[in-house]
């Protein structure tokens, strides 16, 4: 009996699986992949990296740990939401071995429901019970001045909102690695927390957009005739409305915040989704399965969601990632016209338009390097997205 | 064919509607109004007169009413095509868009055909060429250009190439020269379309991507069905089989794409106007919302959104037209 | 499947492509002839005199002498920003309207001397203040007409007055400099006397400065006609409008027949240029002669030398160049106390902004709200240094101290949270405010940053919400601190922003507008300077000289205590670029 057990259960390839081999077999999507990967790992753990408080330092005899008593809700929140990621994905090839295919997936949605929930409660409640805690003593003179020792800081020592007009605008040089902005911010702290920046409203904003386009497209697939006639009316009108200054307009009533930006970019922009949904689910309606669903009388929420759902989820995963580089890409536009997030939270399209001096002065460390960030975040993603499509695509055709 | 088109421009009219009735509330919701702008700072009045000259001016331009009647007032005025004077301008805003949506089509319609030019041929090509180094370098070419953000591309054309620093190939600004008035026509052409290529090439660089992208997917599907490898097996060159057959057959998403491109252009080229100084549509627009200037914000939207619509119905009704498999009634 | 139709529908679509663009090449064709017809009819109209009487130019009884210099070529300026009008009267008029048209399209009675700084004879022939201050009479040159040859009558005086004051018309702002005015009477054809309610030392200056419109142009039946003519303006200055391309120019050209001294320059041209950095790559096309330069684009340039060659940097100081701010709202329980207005402006470095961020070694550091260089200030108030360390003693005395050892000051339970609201898009400001945000975060105060665009700015600072808040105002020759200082001035849309509230200063500011004796005036003043500098209603944080790039082929720039006057430029014919 305990053999049996021990031998690796042969229950073939699951969907899932079959995408990911496709998707590994280029050498391309791995190396965005991994790039990815790397851009999570710095939005993370930003904090640690660039700081302008020490990690650990004596003062009169005490050692004090500045970094880890400052750190914030978000900061919390960030740890919490990774930790859970990674979690996830444990679990995720923990099932691949120890559960059997036909309920796979069930485990998996409640999986990821739970995770959800974990850091959504996780999150309100990092940002209700941890203090807002205010320390811009100076540890660096500190340290000079020698009333204090041993001090260890993070690899780049400045904090993003500190200025130093004294050192403004110069270019990369031993203190400052990638130079410095126009109020003498250190541009690679500020390129490392504008990380989280542009990572955070990727992936809120489309994870809006694709709630609110997956739940209107279900509904508007599934019932047709009337319901569709009407629905499609409202998605008509929302993407007739030039988006831009729909953004613009509402930005000017909410006050200037990271949430609002990355719900306002949200919600204007689920209507490519509704469109993948509605169509796919056109397509499903007819299929046995779901007929054979519907005689069972099975409640609408789980034909929609467990079974219809899952099959076709599919385009709504690969506009996931265009979504999130067309996320980035309007969010460093609003930024860069001014209504982005407010100074001095750290912004890669804020830096950018830092970049021509008014006079007409090229300052190319700060057109260069936050160029590129953007550059290469969005062109990994859409090259993930497209690779995905690649992996799914004969899929598809050889299913048919 | 006429039932169908008839029924969906009767359709535009709710959609319509539900555009503006949108557009108005966002646009009163948020705070700020043009009277409060010109009595900010610099009007330096008297705190005893000033309530009553906000009273008055407010009353000038009808909005003083509950939000409802200015719509109703506003929507009775459209349907005679008077959208009303600028509060900013003073002028019939008419005649400001006449000014400045000539600009922003001209720049869109060239950016347009450009991008087509290119894409079609690039995109059969790669087809052809399928995982050859071709194809995959220029993928990731394309690819390149799609993340670039344009205000970086915007930027660093006109530090480099439009002054002293590196090159003063181009103009840094505007549309036409000083002296271009003084210029006989072809003349003027020229050094208007000077002015142009750089804002027509920001506009263009990104869309290449995604219409090469389409195009060739289409090409490839095409090239594996059973037809193309009858008609090589019937012995047509190779040429005869890509363009008159393959070809063909591809183009036809694409065409659908043309109503979804154009939209996005118009606002797109917010940035580009900015940064060129080019006085179009987007930039109209911008200014109408930062100032509240209700008349623009709402003739762009309308304008705006009957553009979209009636692209999305000529791709539509294009759509059906080429595709014989397609009737009206899936086309939706 | 149809082989054709594909091709077909590739074919029609590549018509409609260029149908459309042959169709707006040929709008825009024909745009042009009628633009170029209007404009010859513009000519008719406004130009050329066709009942000019015969002007001897008695160059002897004209104000001024002759302009020096060759006649001929344009002036090209570059604005920043459309004007919204070019009726300077009405409140939609900016700063911008005012370049185009003051003294260009419009002239008043009288004028500022450049260079005493003192009102002399422009319109007006001779002009009589009775002794207790009451009446003001003056009468016009017989000379002096308007662009079309009518003469300047007492009638278009008491027209431009009445329509000033007028409810209907959009005039509401200027006509509140005028409520001291009783009424205003026609003497004779050439004479009028203002009758005054109350003495004003102003009253001179804005009676005299009052700009001209002609009657038989402007008359209108209904306001609303008056407020719709934003553009055409006709007056009797030396230039005549010829034409508004709207976004992109403003046109000038010389009146030729006009009653003084002609200036030489024979078109002055508006482009209106919003992107700073096209406006110097312009300049330095040599699209453009004479602009408004940024601080950081004037540090930079004036000291290139390849820029200098071709282009001369002018830097003037000037009763207008007023001052830069920042404003603590004393409603607000952190601003009450005089004594955290005091740690605030301790903390403000403001010989670090004036060094690295305006990088002007000209900027100063101004210590109240009148012209430093002029009389109405105590020059013997200095600046509050940068001094952190007082600054966080006073804050302890105020009792803002960290009860609860989050690192953030708190009083009464009130954690020491303020926001600073700014203008987006002005990276000056923001970059103030984000070393305030810094120096404060250092003693203990957590400051945000809440960028506003400019209308939703103007309307909470009207409305008075915001925490602090900067801004800059402009200044003027003599100035009279009621809009600004006065009690009376909080809310209702007043100009006091902050709610400055103090007895003594309202008494110094009444009695002072009563005062016409300029010695004994300034005598007040000063002690009210005195007291601004105590209480610290605003930190004021820098003013500067005004500064221009100026094409060099431009001669006879002369810097005036006024600044520059462009009436007075001319080009020598061998450089002259535009005919």
């Amino acid at each position: 009996m305990n053999q049996q057990m021990q031998k690796k259960p042969d229950w073939g390839l699951s969907y899932g699986e079959l995408v990911w081999r496709e998707f590994f077999k280029s050498r391309l999507n791995a190396a965005c992949l991994i790039f990815i990967v790397f851009l999570f790992a710095v939005a993370v753990l930003a904090p640690f990296l660039a700081n302008d408080k020490p990690f650990v330092i004596r003062i009169d005899g005490r050692l004090h740990f500045p970094i880890f008593a400052n750190l914030s809700a978000s900061d919390y929140s960030v740890f919490l939401a990774a930790i859970v990621g990674l979690t996830q994905l444990r679990l995720i090839r923990r099932n691949r071995r120890k559960i059997e295919p036909s309920i796979r997936s069930d485990v998996l949605w409640r999986q990821v429901t739970i995770s959800i929930a974990v850091i959504l409660i996780g999150t309100v409640s990092a940002f209700i019970f941890v203090p807002r805690r205010l320390d811009a003593t100076d540890y660096k003179s500190m340290i000079v001045s020698g009333k204090a020792s041993g001090a260890i800081f993070a690899p780049v020592p400045y904090g993003y909102g500190r200025t130093d007009l004294k050192s403004r605008e110069q270019p990369p040089n031993r203190e400052h690695w990638l130079g410095t902005d126009d109020v003498g911010s250190d541009v690679l702290c500020r390129l490392i927390h504008g990380s989280r920046i542009s990572l955070s409203v990727g992936f809120v904003a489309v994870g809006i957009s694709s709630v609110i386009g997956i739940i209107i497209g279900a509904i508007l697939g599934y019932f047709g005739g009337g319901v569709d006639f009407a629905g499609m009316r409202i998605v008509e009108i929302m993407m007739a409305v030039p988006t831009f200054f729909l953004i613009i307009t509402i930005v000017a009533f909410f006050p200037r915040s990271l949430l609002n930006i990355m719900i306002i970019i949200g919600i204007t922009s689920w209507t490519e989704d509704a469109r993948f949904i509605r169509a796919e689910f056109f397509r499903l309606r007819r299929q046995d399965f779901v007929r054979a669903a519907v005689s069972l009388g099975l409640p609408l929420r789980s034909i929609l969601f467990r079974h219809m759902l899952p099959n076709g989820i599919a385009p709504v995963l690969v506009n996931a990632t265009f979504g999130i580089a067309g996320a980035i890409f309007i969010e460093s536009a609003l930024s860069f016209l001014g209504f982005g997030v407010a100074p001095p939270t750290p912004s890669w399209g804020q830096m950018l338009s830092l970049g021509v001096s008014t006079t007409g002065r090229f300052l190319w460390w700060l057109t260069l390097f936050p160029g590129l960030a953007i550059f290469f975040t969005v062109l990994t993603y859409n090259l993930v997205g497209e690779g995905l499509r690649d992996a799914i695509d004969p899929r598809l055709r050889k299913a048919e | 064919m006429t039932t169908y088109i008839v029924r969906r421009l009767l359709l535009m009219i709710p959609t319509l509607l539900g555009i503006t009735i949108m557009v108005f509330a966002i646009s009163r919701i948020a705070p700020g109004d043009p009277v409060s702008l010109s009595m900010g700072p610099g009007g330096q009045l008297d705190a005893a007169r000033a309530a009553d000259v906000r009273k008055a001016r407010m009353a000038l331009y009808g909005l003083d009413k509950p939000v409802p009647v200015q719509y109703a007032k506003w929507l009775g005025r459209v349907v005679r095509l008077d959208f009303g004077d600028s509060i900013k301008h003073h002028r019939p805003v008419i005649n400001i868009i006449k000014e400045r949506l000539p600009i922003t089509l001209t720049l869109n319609i060239i950016a347009f055909v450009l991008i087509y030019a290119i894409s079609l041929p690039l995109g059969v090509l790669a087809a052809v060429k399928h995982k050859k180094l071709f194809d995959r370098a220029s993928s990731v070419v394309l690819f390149m250009l799609w993340s670039l953000p344009s205000m970086w591309v915007g930027q660093m054309l006109i530090g480099y190439f439009c002054g002293p620093t590196f090159k003063s190939w181009f103009p840094p600004a505007g549309l036409s020269s000083n002296y271009a008035e003084q210029l006989a026509f072809f003349p003027w052409l020229t050094d208007r379309l000077w002015h142009l290529v750089l804002p027509v090439f920001c506009l263009t660089y990104s869309g290449f991507a995604y219409l090469t992208k389409q195009v060739r997917a289409g090409m490839l599907d095409n090239l594996r069905a059973d037809y193309v490898r009858t008609a090589r097996a019937k012995g047509l060159s190779n040429w005869v089989v890509v363009f008159r057959h393959a070809f063909r057959n591809s183009v036809i998403p694409v065409i659908t794409i043309v109503a979804t491109l154009l939209p996005a252009m118009l606002g797109g080229s917010v940035i580009i106007e900015s940064i060129f100084s080019v006085p179009g549509m987007g930039l109209l627009a911008f200014e109408a919302v930062t100032t509240r200037d209700y008349n623009v914000v709402m003739a762009v939207a309308t304008i705006g959104g009957v553009l979209n619509l009636i692209g999305l119905l000529l791709g539509d009704i294009a759509y059906a037209v080429v595709d014989p498999r397609i009737s009206f009634e899936s086309a939706e | 499947m149809n082989s054709r139709s594909g091709l077909v529908t590739f074919l029609v679509f590549l018509l409609l492509t260029a149908m459309i663009v042959l169709q707006i090449l040929s709008m825009v064709q024909s745009d042009r002839l009628y633009e170029r017809l209007n404009r010859l009819l513009d000519i008719q109209k406004g130009g050329v005199a066709t009942k000019s009487a015969e002007e001897k130019k008695e160059t002897s009884s004209l104000p001024g002498e002759e302009y020096p210099g060759d006649e001929g070529d344009w002036l090209i300026w570059s604005l920043g920003a459309e004007p919204a009008t070019l009726m300077g009267i009405t409140t939609l008029s900016s700063m911008y309207t005012r370049y185009i048209v003051s003294g260009n399209i419009f002239e008043s009675l009288l004028e500022y001397d450049p260079d005493s700084l003192t009102l002399r004879l422009l319109l007006a022939e001779s002009y009589n203040v009775a002794p207790d201050g009451l009446e003001i009479s003056f009468r016009i040159r017989s000379d002096a007409h308007f662009s079309d040859g009518h003469p300047v009558t007492a009638d278009d005086i008491i027209f431009t007055y009445q329509t000033i004051v007028n409810p209907g018309v959009d005039a509401a702002s200027l006509a509140n400099y005028y409520k001291d005015v009783d009424k205003v009477v026609k003497i004779s054809e050439r004479e009028v006397k203002f009758l005054m309610k109350r003495i004003y030392f102003k009253s001179l200056e804005l009676t005299g400065g009052m700009e001209i419109l002609p009657e038989h142009i402007y008359k209108f039946s209904n306001p609303e006609e008056f407020n719709k003519r934003i553009s055409g303006p006709v007056g009797s200055g030396p230039y005549i409008f010829e034409k508004w391309d709207v976004g992109r120019e403003i046109v000038l050209r010389r009146n030729e027949n006009y009653w003084g001294h002609k200036p030489k320059i024979k078109k002055l041209v508006y482009r209106i240029i919003t992107n700073d950095t096209a406006a110097i790559q312009s300049l330095r096309a040599g699209q453009i002669d004479f602009m408004r330069p940024l601080p950081d684009q004037y540090a930079e340039l004036s000291k290139n030398e390849e820029f200098t060659r071709g282009i001369r940097c002018l830097s003037y100081w000037h009763p207008a160049v007023g001052y830069f701010w920042i404003g603590w709202n004393q409603d607000r329980p952190f601003f009450k106390d005089r004594r955290v207005r005091l740690a605030m402006t301790y903390l403000v470095d403001r010989e670090m902004i004036r060094k690295h961020l305006l990088r002007n070694p000209e900027a100063k550091v101004p210590t109240g709200t009148f012209y430093i260089y002029g009389r109405q200030g105590d020059p013997n108030i200095q600046p509050w240094p940068y001094d952190p360390q007082k600054a966080k003693q006073l804050l302890d005395e105020a009792g803002w101290v960290d009860h609860d050892g989050d690192g953030i000051r708190d009083k009464d339970g009130v954690p020491f949270k303020f926001s600073y609201m700014i203008s987006s898009g002005v990276s000056l400001h923001e970059q103030i405010a984000k070393l305030v945000k810094d120096e404060a975060a250092k003693v203990g105060i957590e400051v945000n940053l809440d960028p506003y665009e400019w209308s939703i700015f103007s309307q909470r600072l009207l409305d008075r919400q915001f925490d602090a808040v900067n801004l800059a105002w402009g200044g003027a020759v003599e100035e009279d601190p009621y809009q600004i200082w006065h009690s009376s001035q909080i809310g209702n849309r007043g100009s006091n922003y902050v709610g400055f509230k103090n007895a003594e200063a309202d008494a110094l500011i009444e009695e002072a507008r009563r005062t016409l004796d300029e010695n004994k005036r300034n005598e007040l003043y000063h002690r009210f300077h005195r007291i601004l500098h105590e209480e610290q209603p605003y930190t004021f944080v820098y003013t500067r000289p005004e500064q221009r790039f100026l094409d060099k082929r431009f001669e006879n720039a002369i810097v005036h205590k006024l600044g520059v006057n462009t009436l007075e430029w001319y080009v020598p014919r061998d450089r002259q670029k535009y005919k």
